[in-house]
């Protein structure tokens, strides 16, 4: 028995029309994994410059009493998260993804700002003695958010969380995950209790950093 | 008629496999957020249950841990502890009793004797104020 030839049951033009489509089609989905990550928030237009939605300007202290604000940010990517230290349901877990992903990102240019939506009780020694407990590295920052600053802060970030007397322990939020690049733009999001959601958000920090590497190019 | 019964729940239970049980169904839910779904706890905040002596000691204490939460420094397996834990509201004497019965077989050696609800409306009847 012979096999017949490719050649002669299909012409080989549809064969090369075949491969160019598959080819584009994998080159496409290359180019999905790898170029810049889309803006979230609204955007707007300055003259012909595209603005897109800023953190609004902030100065918080933290664990350390140091104080923290955009500036002093720079040259950094951030996730971000908001929390209280004696939360019994959602944060324990959002706190467990985020050192996951500090563990499989080691780079200094990455820094993790958890911000405290318990004034009352999370005082500074209170956040110190939490990231010591945790064994949290330098990179951490755990905030204090004065009480008139949180909604606004939170509303920029595009998650919510306020005091809620009928939640579990008296605060109601969400357990998003935020990435701010170097000029205070979110860049990707996930639900910190999702695992799927935080390996993804893993790659997207990642791809941060590189676009951060080629950002002046 | 009988024979179609035994068969129908024969079949049921093979294509069903291995489900978890209700006590594994309550840990899951209530606990495994601060002390992980293997009971290895997190760092030096969360300790943990899987193979501990305090758990091996305390055993008894579950019905008022969790009915009162805890505050103050422990020493689990020789680390100090010190992060006040909730009470876990809205558990029945016989969740109680599902949840001690899976940490037994899960976390410790197993060799309890079956806890049962009545029992445990006894040792809840034995909680201090607060557990300390
Ligand atoms: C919000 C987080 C949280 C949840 C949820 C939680 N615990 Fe705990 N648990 C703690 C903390 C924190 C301690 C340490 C208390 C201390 O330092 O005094 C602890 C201590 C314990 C201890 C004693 C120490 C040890 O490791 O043996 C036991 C037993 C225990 N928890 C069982 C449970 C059970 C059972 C549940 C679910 C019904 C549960 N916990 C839910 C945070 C939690």
């Amino acid at each position: 028995m012979h096999w017949p030839k490719l050649s002669s049951m299909y012409s080989k033009r549809t064969l090369s029309i075949v491969l160019l489509l598959i080819l584009t089609s994998l080159i496409a989905c290359k180019k999905e994994e790898t170029g810049p990550l889309p803006y979230y928030g609204q955007t707007a237009l300055e003259g012909t410059d595209t603005v897109y939605h800023q953190i609004i300007p902030f100065s918080l202290l933290d664990q350390d009493s140091t104080v923290v604000t955009n500036a002093s940010l720079q040259g950094q990517i951030y996730v971000a998260d908001f929390f209280f230290t004696s939360c019994p349901t959602i944060c324990p877990v959002v706190k467990q993804n985020m050192i996951k992903i500090a563990e499989a990102i080691s780079d200094n240019r990455l820094a993790f700002m958890a911000h405290s939506i318990d004034h009352r009780r999370d005082s500074i020694p209170r956040l110190l003695s939490y990231k010591q407990k945790l064994e949290l590295d330098d990179r951490w920052h755990l905030l204090e958010v004065p009480e008139d600053e949180l909604e606004e802060l939170s509303a920029s970030y595009l998650t919510a969380a306020y005091e809620d007397a009928s939640a579990p322990g008296g605060f109601d939020h969400q357990g998003n995950l935020m990435l701010i690049d170097w000029d205070g733009h979110i860049r990707s999001y996930a639900d910190g209790t999702d695992r799927e959601q935080v390996d993804d958000f893993i790659k997207k920090i990642k791809r941060l950093l590189h676009e951060m590497d080629h950002r002046n190019e | 008629m009988r024979w179609i019964i035994g068969m129908s729940s024969a079949i049921l239970l093979v294509s069903c496999g291995p489900e978890q049980s209700y006590g594994e169904q309550l840990y899951q839910a209530q606990c495994a957020s601060c002390h992980l779904s293997d009971g290895s706890g997190l760092r030096g905040l969360y300790p943990p249950l899987y193979q501990t002596d305090y758990l091996q000691e305390h055993f008894a204490d579950l019905p008022c841990i969790i009915e009162q939460g805890m505050e103050g420094p422990i020493l689990v397996n020789g680390r100090e502890y010190d992060q006040p834990m909730p009470a876990i509201v809205g558990f029945t004497d016989a969740d109680i009793a599902n949840l001690m019965n899976y940490l037994d077989d899960a976390m410790l050696d197993g060799k309890r004797q079956f806890v049962t609800p009545d029992q445990v409306i006894e040792l809840r009847q034995g909680c201090k104020d607060s557990y300390e």
